[in-house]
This record gives C-alpha cells, structure tokens and sequence, in this order.
C-alpha cells in the first residue's frame, strides 16, 4: 500500500475522495501512507481530483462503448441515471491488454440482468459474444472446407463460431426496447480471410445438431442418432461442414 | 542506447478514423505512430500493420505499460511488445511517465507519480530493463496531469532525475506541457530549462479542450499558436528526430487540415541548420 493505491482509490471511489477532506487521517492509515505522502495528497486541488475522476469514468465509458456500442448509446439516450450509476461504480481490476473493455462488459452485461433490463442484457451479452470472437486468436491455417467433406472422423464446432440461445430475438436489432419476446438461437462465425463477422439465426434443431459436434461422433453417428429424418440431418450437416461451421477433428 | 536514431521526420497518429486519408496521402506523411495495444494480441490488425510498415516507418507507442507501477509489467506483455517492434522494425518505442494501474485497480488513463528521487530512480530503472528485454530504444513521455501532486520535485526535475539515471529518450509532449503550464501555472521555458534537452528523441503536438476550471488534453483541436511556439523553442535548443500531430477526436472534414500540420511541423523541424541536426 502506497501514495499510488490511495490516489487510485480516490479516483475510483467517491467515499476514498471525500476520506481527503473529511479524514485524512484515516486516509492515511487505511493506505499505510507516510506524512510526506498524505501531505503530497492533501496539497492538491480538489478540482485536479474531480476532472480526473471524470476522466477515469470517461475511460470506462469508453472501453464499454467499443465492446457494446448499440447497448451502450441505448442506455444513454433511454437510461442515462442507470449509465452514470455503473459508470460511477464499477472499479475495474487489472485486466491482460487483450481483455479490454471485456471485464468490464461483462458486468455491465449483469448489471443489466439484474436490473430487471433483459432486452438490453441479451442484446448486450449478443455484442459482447460478437467481440470476444473476434480477439480470439485464430487456429493456424488448415484444410479449407472442401478438404475435408466426406472424411469420416468426430465433427466439432470450428473455434471461429460460437451458439447462443437469447429469450429476445437480438437479430431484429434495435431499438432494443421493443425486442421481440422471442427464443432465437444464434450462430456467430468469423469468416477467414478476416472480414465481418456473420450472424445467422437458426432453428432449435441445428443448434442441438450443432451442440453435438463435441468431437466425440462422426457424420455417421450423428445421422444414425438423428431418428425421424436422417437424410435432413446429413444435408444440414453437409452444409455446416461447406460453411466451415463444423469441422473433422 | 539513444545516440544515433534516425530522423524520421513529421508524422502522424494513426487512428482508424484517419486510415483511408492516411493511404490516400501517404506521399504527405513520413511516418507513423500507432497504439501499441491495439495491435499486441490482435492478429487481423497485425497482418494490416505489416502492409502498414511497408510502406511508412512505424512507431508502437503504449499507454498500457505503467511503468511506474510497483509490479513490474507483465512478462505476456512485453514479450508482445518486443516481437511488435521487431516486426515493424521501429526505430524506437515509447510510453508515458505515470501508472494507470495498482495491484487492484485498472484506472485506465495516465495518472501521476509522487515525483520524489526514490521514485524517479526506481522507474529510471524499470525503464532500463525495459528497453533492454524490449532490444530497442525506449522514449518516455510526459504526461497531462490534473491532480499536482505536492511534490518535492517539480515535473521537469523529476523527468530529468529519471534521465540521469537510464539512457532512455524523451518523447516530450510539447502539448502536454502546454497544458500542465497553464493549469498548475509555471513558466513553459522554465521547464525546458530545467531537462536534458538533448535527451529530446521525439515531439507531439496535439490540440486541447477547454472546461470551466481545466485545459483538458483532448487531442480534439488544432494544434495552437502557443504549442507551435514551444515546438520552435525546442527546435532551437536541440536537434529533433520526429515529431508527430495526434488527433483523436473531432476529426476534421477536410483532412489537409491534418496534411498542413504535418507539413507546419516539418519545416520547424528542417529550420535547424543542417549541421546541428543529429542522428544517422
């Protein structure tokens, strides 16, 4: 604990803050400070503290807004006291560069659950998928689609596409106030070459189709599990395998 | 590790926003600065930065680093970053004098350090370490701060005390000091007095904003009279290898606007006789 932990605490805590002016003494045991450090700190400004603590929130918003852009200009035109209230709240752990924007997504993304805002939580746990796949680093090149139709080995999912079920149809996009009442399953696939990533809504069965490419059943076992209509399924199949969906293992 | 570095001339930052400019005037342009961050871990934008860096000598610059953290940085990170700098092949590296995290906080921005000895000394050797597991010359940057700390040392002594202490450059943000000079209210050349001028590797220049009690490091406006008087000032004190416009938010309709700061900042920097000019 240090000079550097309290002036982070204060930036981040408007109770640590007011701690400066009402008691610093107890600001300075709290943080284990020297009488030089709570000196370095009462001496100054209160309005270097609140433009900075403004522009630690300002940050925040930002890294949020990159990760969610549509739910986060939702919650600021419809539920500005709600986006002020997360954005005044939230302390942000130390985060690897590559998960940036994703921690704290990820909360907003709960906040909204429990805030009895379930349109905004899926759609902002549809964009919050979306950006996760595409920072995950891609498999190294291999076998185009082509390559590998036919080959009778475990099928599982391609690591560049994610299923998603949602109690609200996200694909109507928004306003996301008046997001469909609707379970919609969703694939999201990251094409290669890079390019935007692509959404399809599918059925309830491709997705329970897709959940069983586990890699642990072929082409085969998969159509003979299929029952009623096995010839349905190994054309679904032949075409999540042409799409790259799914692949050999 | 500073003494001979190539003089890149007037660059710009790049920024998505600026990207199809950037292309279309690249004749305009001599080099460019890009985020470190934005390209460590993210293999699509890598593979456009190369095609990038064929074509223009590249600069990562980082505001994730925290080197005056107490941990040191993340061994991931700067493995990323020495293989960024080794692909793009920079003549340097740079990121800023503060710390943006604790152990349990990520502030996300460039706060201040207790500028104490102790604390310039224990980043100057940070910095060391860094460059030397980074292979290439590391600038640091003075950052915008708006909490002043009561420190024993003033800015520029303690930029100067971390100096002495490694053979790192300095990134001076003209900018910045600008900004700090005119909110904490000390005399701009006063400051340039106090600093190892010929540490000077690089410069930015960058437009502020104005709040009702701050001047706020936006990067939102044209360069002001007053920086380009500070960017002459440095010119004429000592030899600068680069210097670099950012904008990172109201981008201009017209993008020669960006172009003629570009050209502005190239002038000043070729007014220096020719044989004062150093590096290779």
């Amino acid at each position: 604990m240090g000079l550097s932990d309290a002036l982070a605490a204060m930036l981040t805590n408007e109770a640590d803050l007011a701690l400066l002016q009402e008691d610093p003494t107890a600001l300075r045991d709290r943080f284990a400070l020297t009488g030089n450090e709570l000196a370095m700190l009462t001496g100054a400004r209160n309005v270097g503290y609140r433009i900075t603590r403004r522009n630690v929130q300002a940050k925040l918003r930002r890294a949020v807004g990159v990760c969610l852009p549509v739910t986060v200009a939702h919650l600021h035109h419809h539920h500005p006291d709600l986006w002020e209230r997360f954005a005044s709240t939230l302390v942000r752990p130390p985060q690897p560069v590559h998960r940036h924007g994703i921690w704290e997504s990820e909360r907003l993304t709960d906040w909204l659950a429990d805030s009895d805002l379930a349109p905004l939580a899926d759609y902002a746990r549809y964009e919050l998928e979306r950006v996760k796949l595409r920072r995950t680093d891609r498999e190294a090149p291999g076998r185009g689609p082509a390559d590998v139709r036919g080959a009778d080995r475990p099928l599982t999912l391609s690591s560049d596409v994610r299923i998603l079920r949602f109690d609200h149809d996200v694909t109507a996009g928004p306003p996301l106030a008046d997001l469909p009442v609707r379970r919609t399953h969703v694939v999201l696939h990251r094409p290669s070459p890079p390019s935007r990533l692509q959404t399809f809504r599918i059925s309830p069965a491709t997705a329970r189709l897709l959940a069983e490419c586990d890699g642990t059943r072929t082409t085969e076992q998969l159509v003979a599990g299929a029952g009623s209509d096995p010839a349905s399924v190994r054309t679904a199949l032949d075409r999540l395998l042409a799409a790259d969906l799914v692949r050999p293992t | 590790m500073v003494g001979r570095l190539p003089r890149l001339g007037s660059g710009l930052g790049y920024r998505a926003e600026l990207a199809e400019d950037i292309d279309r005037h690249a004749d305009r342009i001599d080099w460019l600065e890009v985020i470190s961050e934005h390209f460590l871990f993210a293999r699509d934008a890598r593979e456009h930065l190369r095609g990038l860096a064929r074509r223009f000598a590249i600069v990562p610059h980082g505001v994730e680093l925290s080197i005056g953290s107490d941990r040191e940085p993340d061994a991931a990170y700067l493995e990323a970053l020495a293989s960024l700098v080794e692909e793009v092949d920079a003549p340097w590296f740079s990121d800023h004098l503060c710390f943006t995290r604790t152990d349990e906080v990520a502030l996300g921005l460039l706060a201040p350090l207790p500028r104490t000895r102790q604390v310039a000394r224990r980043l100057a050797g940070r910095a060391q370490w860094v460059q030397r597991e980074v292979g290439r010359p590391f600038l640091l940057e003075n950052i915008t701060y708006y909490v002043d700390l009561a420190t024993p040392l003033t800015e520029a002594q303690f930029i100067a005390e971390v100096l002495e202490h490694c053979d790192c450059g300095l990134l001076l943000d003209v900018a910045n000091l600008d900004i700090n000079a005119r909110n904490h209210g000390f005399d701009p050349l006063d400051f340039l007095d106090a600093l190892p001028l010929e540490r000077v590797v690089q410069v930015h220049l960058a437009g502020a904003g104005e709040d009702e009690e701050m001047t706020l490091d936006t990067h939102s406006e044209a360069v002001p009279a007053r920086v380009w008087d500070l960017l002459d000032e440095v010119v004429a004190r000592t030899p600068v290898q680069a210097s670099l416009i950012e904008r990172d938010a109201n981008f201009p309709d017209d993008f020669a606007e960006l172009l003629d700061e570009v050209d502005r900042a190239r002038t000043v920097l070729a007014s220096r006789p020719a044989e004062l000019i150093g590096g290779a």
